[in-house]
């Protein structure tokens, strides 16, 4: 497209104060994180590694990081068979009233959190398990796996319909089809869609709050140590978290977007 | 029809139970129903495929072909009837275990695998050992005029050489019927001409039976030795290309071919072997072989090919007469497709060759009169 120098430019312009107002919060609190001074004023002070040597003493951290991680790596493997399996039964079979089970397996993320929280809340107290880690792992299924059901059938819609067919019409067994077609064709989308949902485990806070009780995740510890205290160690935390998500997601970008390249 | 295959298309009625005709068949059909809740899409249906023969299915969209191919392959249940295999009925066989490679209208090869593999495929689930098959695979691709392509992937091959790579899968596990679902509507008009000729050679030479399903006129009647014609999820006729061209044995079978000016009429008389047909259009002579299987009283279709029809600009010249209005032209080499139209509304196609067009010197609007000789047309009773 033939753009003028002047639109290219405020174009250009336009995208830098765009992207600036998205990020630069985030790089103030991996800088902060940094420096010495007690309070987050300019001019800085000394660079140090302080903050996150006191965090990494502090015992509630290091439980809430440990929690946050088993409760990825349960979530995260789980999360993504059920999202396969929903994305798989759209992509092969016909049944009555499929698009309202899809409506229902994709909204989850759409409902309000608080909503969600109180929900959830209300009822796995009923049945005894509010205020302990399977709650927050039961949670981040509920609202990881459409995520993974969403990228998993974006692949799974480029998939010629009849390859399957055209695997058992060659002598292959239903099982024998699915490993030797399904299995090879979606297995980069999978993989992305592990990521994503270990990205967002890592990342929700409103209903783990509601439902983890005593138990927090690191992104619960940090709302808990706002609610204290303003100290340096909460950028120190803030930025351990949102590299470990953001490696997450672009690992999971790279995937995709890969595959939608290729195709 | 033609001698050598045993096409019987059962239209009305319940068939003869004595009639069971599996002796000889390679596939048969024996009255197949498919319905999908309240629609039918296939209706009390029975063919006989021969050993070693080209069939091809065609007829509109929605007409029943495909899912008649697809039963056969068994990615659709039967509702009720029997599909017999050497005698062997195989409707309840899972679609692994019926041997009937499907070559597909989307080609189905498979992306994440490269050429030779894909062709590997069928002798991979079939247990083949790697050295084997690897000989086979390359042994077809070079019949297939693929030899150094085995290494690529699918996306970088041509439409045309997918195409091979398709039948070179199908073919190298030696199977005895290949099934064909519209495998060319995918090609421009010069690549499939020449599949074509690909196809039926290769056909001849392995002498296994093809059934093939396609909405292409063309592609059906260059390659099959066997025609059928289907609509509303029945057969219409079953038949040489031949056959089917010069006595099509519906209207619907003519006008799906085209090419024919169709008149509705009543038989009236039949004296010193003459019949005379009145219709809207006015009445016509017949002298033709149906002859003698008009009753008085009888409605027919009278059919007559565009190219037993003459044109002239006045009356009183022949004996089938009937004056029509020129509605459009249409240029195909060095012949001219005339539309006409007759004062009753009934369309009538006439073929010329370029030269007599000038000769007349006809253009869109005039009026003309067509004729026919009594002896041709052909009478379908309706």
């Amino acid at each position: 497209m033939r753009v003028s120098p002047l639109t290219r430019r405020l174009t250009v312009i336009f995208l830098g104060l765009a992207l600036t107002f998205l990020y630069a919060p985030i790089l103030t609190n991996f800088v902060f994180s940094l420096n010495s001074d007690r309070f987050p004023t300019i001019p800085l002070g000394d660079f140090t590694l302080e903050w996150y040597r006191l965090i990494l003493a502090d015992a509630l951290v290091i439980d809430a990081f440990a929690n946050t991680v088993k409760i990825a790596l349960i979530v995260a493997p789980i999360a993504t068979a059920m999202g396969f399996a929903a994305a798989y039964a759209d992509y092969r079979f016909n049944f009555f009233g499929k698009k309202l089970v899809l409506v229902f397996a994709l909204m989850p993320p759409l409902i309000p959190l608080v909503v969600i929280g109180l929900a959830m809340l209300a009822y796995l107290s009923r049945i005894g398990l509010s205020g302990t880690l399977p709650a927050i792992v039961v949670s981040h299924i509920v609202l990881t796996s459409p995520f993974a059901m969403a990228i998993i059938r974006l692949r799974f819609s480029q998939i010629d319909g009849d390859l399957e067919f055209a695997a058992q019409n060659l002598g292959a067994s239903n099982w024998r089809a699915f490993r030797e077609v399904i299995i090879p064709s979606t297995k980069t989308s999978v993989l992305a869609a592990f990521l994503l949902c270990m990205a967002v485990s890592f990342d929700e806070y409103a209903v783990t709050w509601f439902v983890g009780g005593l138990e927090e995740t690191s992104s619960v510890r940090i709302l808990s140590f706002l609610q204290s205290a303003v100290s340096p160690r909460i950028n120190a935390i803030g930025s351990i978290t949102f590299i470990t998500s953001i490696t997450l997601i672009l690992g999971a970008q790279v995937l995709v977007l890969r595959r939608l390249t290729r195709a | 029809m033609n001698s050598l295959t045993d096409i019987t298309a059962a239209r009305t009625g319940a068939p003869n139970p004595g009639d069971k005709r599996m002796s000889h068949a390679h596939i048969s059909l024996q009255n197949i129903h498919k319905s999908y809740g309240e629609a039918l899409a296939v209706d009390r249906l029975d063919l006989d495929i021969e050993e070693g023969k080209f069939i091809a299915i065609m007829g509109p969209s929605g007409c029943g072909k495909s899912t008649m191919l697809r039963m056969l392959a068994g990615l659709e249940d039967v509702t009720s009837g029997d599909i017999m295999r050497e005698g062997q009925r195989i409707n309840d066989l899972a679609i692994w275990e019926r041997d009937m490679p499907m070559v597909w209208q989307s080609l189905a090869l498979f992306p994440f695998l490269t050429v030779r593999e894909n062709v590997e495929f069928g002798l991979r689930m079939k247990g083949v050992g790697g050295a084997e098959r690897r000989s086979r695979a390359l042994e077809w691709l070079g019949k297939l005029g693929l030899e150094g392509y085995a290494n690529r992937g699918i996306d970088q091959l041509s439409g045309g050489q997918r195409q091979r790579v398709a039948l070179a899968r199908c073919l190298v596990t030696e199977p005895s019927v290949l099934l064909l679902d519209e495998p060319l509507s995918a090609l421009d008009a010069h690549l499939s001409v020449q599949m074509q000729g690909e196809l039926k050679r290769l056909q001849r030479e392995l002498g296994i039976t093809f059934v093939y399903v396609t909405h292409s006129h063309s592609e059906a009647f260059s390659m099959a030795d066997t025609v059928v014609i289907m609509n509303q999820g029945r057969i219409e006729q079953a038949g040489s290309p031949e056959d089917i061209y010069l006595r099509p044995a519906t209207p619907f079978v003519a006008r799906f071919l085209g090419g024919s000016s169709i008149f509705d009429c009543k038989t009236r008389r039949r004296k010193n072997g003459e019949l005379t047909l009145e219709s809207t259009d006015g009445s016509f002579s017949y002298t033709g072989p149906e002859l003698v299987e008009q009753d008085e009283g009888d409605e027919v279709s009278l059919i007559v090919r565009a190219d037993q029809i003459s044109i002239a600009p006045g009356a009183g010249w022949a004996e089938n007469e009937v004056s029509a209005r020129v509605v459009g032209e249409e240029f195909v080499g060095a012949l001219v497709n005339l539309r006409l139209e007759t004062a009753a509304g009934t369309p009538i196609t006439v073929q010329l060759q370029q030269r007599d067009m000038q000769a007349l010197d006809i253009e869109v609007g005039a009026s003309v009169t067509a004729s026919w000789h009594p002896e041709d047309g052909h009478i379908i009773k309706t």
